[in-house]
This record gives C-alpha cells, structure tokens and sequence, in this order.
C-alpha cells in the first residue's frame, strides 16, 4: 500500500492557498518543525528504553544467578553406568519472571521506532508529544525554525545510533537465554551462540533500517529546503537590492 | 542582532500590503510580527523601494510597482520550492 506522503500534503496546500502563499507556507513550516520536535521525542524515549532494556537484561541475569541459591531444585537423574546423579536446575518460573522486564522494554523500543516512522509519514502525532516552544511558534522568521528543527533532526539521529548498542548487547544475553531454555539440550558454541548471533542480526538490521529511513528522510526534506531557499535569498537580494542588507 | 533580513518577514508584510492600503497598525497585525521586528523591516521594505507611504491617504502604505514584482517573485519562489519536494523515495 502506497502511504500519504507528508511532503504532499504540503505542496497541495501550497497550491491552494494562493491569496496567502507565503503565511500558508510558513504554517506548513511549523508544522513540519512540531513533527521534528516529536521524531527527536520518540528519539529520546527510545533511547532511554534501549538502556533500559540493556540493565534489565543485566539484572535479570543477575537474578537468575541468585535464583540458583533462594529456589534451588535439586533433579535426581539415574545414569547410564546405573549410578545416580544431581543437579540443580531453577524453578519454570524463574527465567520467564527475571528477562519479563528486559522484554517488556525490548517491545517498547521497537513500538518507538515503528511509531516514529508511523508519525513521519503523516500519522497524528501522539498528544503527549511536545509542541513548539512559544517562542518558536510566534517566530515569524524562516531562520530560527529551520535551524532549530535542523539541530534536533541531528540529536535525533545521534540518540538513535546509540540506542542500538544497548539493544545489540541485551539482545545477545536474552537471545542466549531463551534458546538455551527452547533447546536445552543444544551446545553452546555450535548452536546457542550462532542462533542468536543470527537472530539478534537480522532484528537489528531491520529496526536500523526503519529507524535510519525516516531520519535520513527529514534530514533531506531539511538540507533541500535550507539550500533551496538560500539561493533564493541570493537571488532575491541580488535582483532587488544589489547586494544583501541587514535590516 | 539580526545579520540577515528574513525572507519570510519581508515575504509577509509584502503579502499583507498586496492589493492594500493599510496603516502601519494594521500592516504589523496583519503580517503577525512583533513591533521591534516589523519596524527594522519595515525601514528595509522602504529603503529598497519596495513600500512606500502613501501622504495624501493618511500615511498609509502601499506597495510600490517594484514591490508587487518582489511579492511575485517570493511566492512564485516558495511555491516553487514547496511544489518541487515530492518524494522519490521507495515506499
């Protein structure tokens, strides 16, 4: 299915407001610089769910170690030789109560991403989102707004990129502990280790290429714009001033 | 300070004056930009020919004919901009 792009909605309004081109077009401007406001949002959110999936991997390990000692359930198996062995295995419930939590934030980074793409490609914004300061909602300038949205499209892209590190390093202790757990019997090195390695690969390279999408999309809406409209400036100064005052 | 003269500011008070005579009240209302903003550009506006005051109408202001050529070009401008992001991205 082909979605609605924004950009779209932008130029049809442009088309149709021709008695108020340039108060039409910046209002379309604030518009695109709140769903910047609300991409670097989701950004943040996401970032902080990614650190937190990576310390709830890490205390849940650290649980399941200590489960070892508070729930411990000795099995009595008999041995090929006739003899009798022991061990110490972990109550069912253990594992799935100790990495709840690491999945729980897990799913929420992912809701994260795949909202913010949802968001860039038109979707009302969430209304928790925050809106523009006031100053920049009352700026009757290009300038401020543009740089501003500019800025945050960056910091947006910085707290994404390290944002996957902790989901990298999570992922590869809880993928390690539920394949062990779904087949216990398996080895550690020929199968527990390239299964996740596999796994957590193919879920990290398409959760990158969601999240890199929508960014590189409004980092190029932007640098078009900013470009464009400086040779516009250049163009207009040089046709009806001769050169570039300042007001 | 300001180092470069907006061209959405100049853009809008063009736009406000287009086809309009309008007093300087009106034309800051209208164009929705604060005081200090709109006086600064609107010096500019005058110092280029753009605006002028119009004596025998009560000072009112109105755009010169090199005015109405620069609000055409800014629009036709925007409008080109805006009118040339449709995406070629995959979706």
């Amino acid at each position: 299915m082909l979605h609605q792009p924004y950009w779209w909605r932008v130029t049809a309004s442009v088309g149709s407001a021709s008695q108020s081109v340039i108060a039409g077009v910046q209002d379309e401007l604030r518009t695109l610089a709140r769903r910047v406001r609300a991409a670097a949002w989701r950004s943040y959110r996401l970032s902080w769910f990614a650190w937190g999936f990576l310390v709830a991997t890490i205390a849940g390990e650290g649980v399941l170690v200590l489960a070892y000692f508070l729930f411990p359930v000795v099995v009595t198996t008999a041995s090929s030789l006739g003899g009798m062995s022991t061990r110490t295995v972990l109550p069912f419930w253990v594992a799935p109560v100790t990495q709840l939590p690491a999945v729980v934030l897990l799913v929420l980074a992912i809701r994260e991403l795949l909202v913010a793409r949802r968001e860039a490609r038109g979707s009302p914004l969430s209304p928790y989102a925050p809106s523009l300061s006031a100053e920049e909602a009352e700026d009757s300038g290009w300038t401020s707004l543009v740089q501003r949205a500019q800025e945050r499209i960056t910091q947006a892209k910085n707290e994404t990129d390290w944002s996957f590190p902790p989901i990298l390093v999570g992922g590869l202790v809880l993928f390690e502990l539920l394949i062990a757990n779904v087949l216990p019997s398996a080895t550690l090195w020929f199968v527990i280790v390239p299964v996740t390695v596999a796994v957590l690969s193919v879920l990290v390279w398409l959760l990158y290429r969601v999240a890199h999408r929508w960014i590189r999309e409004y980092q190029t809406l932007l640098d078009r714009l900013v470009g464009e409209f400086g040779m516009l400036e250049t163009e207009f100064f040089g046709h009806f001033a001769g050169t570039q005052p300042s007001p | 300070m300001m180092t470069r003269p907006d061209l959405f500011v100049i853009g809008r008070l063009l736009e406000a004056l287009n086809g309009e005579r309008l007093r300087r009240t009106q034309l800051q209302q209208k164009a929705g930009v604060n005081y200090t903003v709109f006086q600064r550009y609107l010096d500019l506006l005058v110092r280029l020919a753009l605006v002028r005051e119009v004596a025998e109408d009560e000072g009112r202001l109105e755009l010169t004919p090199k005015g109405v050529e620069a609000y055409r070009f800014l629009s036709e401008g925007f409008s080109r901009i805006f009118g040339s992001i449709i995406p070629s991205r995959r979706r």
